[in-house]
């Protein structure tokens, strides 16, 4: 590499490094006590963000062809799994889109209050019957930077107004009314809870049970 | 312990922590001092003067939130990995789109041209020494980003999979940031040569 090149790299790490150490300097308390406030659509961008990665690194795992077809609930395989969150993914982003154009969802997703919404659930899944383990996940991330878009987009008014959603709870359904924020807590929710129950069966099939 | 010591890399402290030798407290405020600098320079290079204290309170507050559940990768063993530096950079980056969002919805009740030629704004600009201030006047944000982001030792990868780029396209736009600077540094040289003789 020809010397002027190292230079003037070199000359603009060394004027970075002096501009952090000199605003580093004005720095004086620690953000500990800074006291806490609700997540803005930056936080609920990376929120999404950290689960978007998890889904990412599952994609890009080895062996994950060989588990698509594995058992990671009793009955949901891998696949299926993805198929669901997949469908939720694309159902927050909806009712979000809906939320954002100030409307409430034209249509009810009945909530069991023992075991949540069954019926809903297999429906979906069986709709992506068809559909690979990697298309599955493709669509999970694109749902996900879609939602960060549309919480980018998102006034802080609209972000904590809160709307009535699909869901409905009960025999006398009940519906359900949450903020786009509360809605984009939920979807990150939901994803690391079904994440973190994928991890630990396919630990157990690592190791052969 | 001073900055030489031997809680001075992100590496050391996210050991140090996960072994229980510091509170999880401490080693937050190692963080911080370790790259409350980088986050503030790159804020700076990237938002207006005035702005960049709010957003890099947010910044802060958000990994803070983040760290309270901080678990460590698989991959901590590797002293280049720097898992708190990437998170801190996406985290500016999303801090960095919602405030651009914010200020073009403002663009009507503002003139910004006025703010580009506020004088004071531009005296401002000295801080950044002289051809991190180029860079800061010539590089389109894109390869600002990836240029502020090299320049803090953010791991290439981690630039790559912030923007959704292979990583080399990464280094494609930090060597067409470096040679924009350097050929307007080229510019500015010949033309102050040519004053020189002019006024002699």
């Amino acid at each position: 590499m020809p010397r002027a090149k190292h230079n003037l790299e070199d000359q603009l790490a060394r004027e970075f490094a002096a501009l952090s150490a000199a605003l580093k300097g004005q720095m004086r308390e620690s953000p500990r006590f800074w006291g806490s406030q609700p997540l803005g659509p930056a936080g609920m961008c990376v929120e999404l963000e950290e689960v978007r990665r998890a889904w990412q690194d599952l994609r890009r795992s080895p062996e994950i062809v060989r588990d698509a077809g594995q058992m990671m609930t009793p009955q949901w395989t891998l696949r299926d799994l993805a198929s669901h969150v997949a469908s939720w993914a694309r159902e927050f982003r909806w009712e979000a889109e809906v939320s954002l154009r100030g409307e409430e969802v034209p249509y009810e997703i009945y909530f069991d209050p023992r075991l949540g919404p069954t019926e809903w659930n297999h429906a979906r899944v069986a709709e992506r019957q068809e559909q690979k383990l990697d298309d599955i996940l493709s669509e999970i991330d694109a749902e996900t930077r879609r939602m960060q878009e549309l919480v980018l987009q998102a006034s802080p008014e609209r972000l904590i107004a809160p709307v009535k959603f699909g869901p409905v709870v009960g025999p006398d359904r009940r519906p359900l009314f949450r903020t786009l924020a509360e809605l984009t807590g939920g979807r990150c929710f939901h994803d690391r809870h079904h994440l973190t129950r994928i991890a630990a069966r396919r630990e157990q099939l690592r190791q052969g049970s | 312990m001073d900055a030489q010591g031997p809680l001075s890399s992100e590496h050391a402290v996210l050991r140090a922590s996960a072994d229980g030798r510091v509170s999880s407290e401490e080693a937050f405020d190692r963080l911080y001092s370790l790259y409350a600098g980088p986050v503030m320079a790159w804020l700076r290079l990237r938002a207006r003067y005035d702005a960049a204290d709010d957003l890099f309170q947010e910044v802060w507050r958000i990994f803070l939130g983040r760290w309270r559940n901080w678990q460590n990768s698989p991959g901590m063993d590797d002293p280049d990995a720097k898992p708190v530096l990437s998170f801190l950079y996406r985290t500016s980056h999303f801090v960095l789109k919602s405030y651009e969002r914010k200020e073009r919805m403002m663009q009507p009740l503002e003139d910004a041209a006025n703010t580009e030629s506020d004088p004071h704004a531009i005296a401002r600009t000295i801080d950044f020494g002289r051809c991190l201030a180029m860079a800061k006047q010539v590089c389109s944000h894109e390869e600002l980003d990836v240029l502020a982001a090299k320049l803090a030792g953010v791991p290439a990868r981690e630039i790559a999979r912030t923007f959704d780029l292979t990583e080399a396209v990464v280094d494609h736009r930090y060597r067409d940031a470096i040679a924009r600077v350097r050929r307007r540094l080229r510019i500015g040289a010949k033309g102050a040569k040519r004053e020189g003789h002019a006024k002699s």
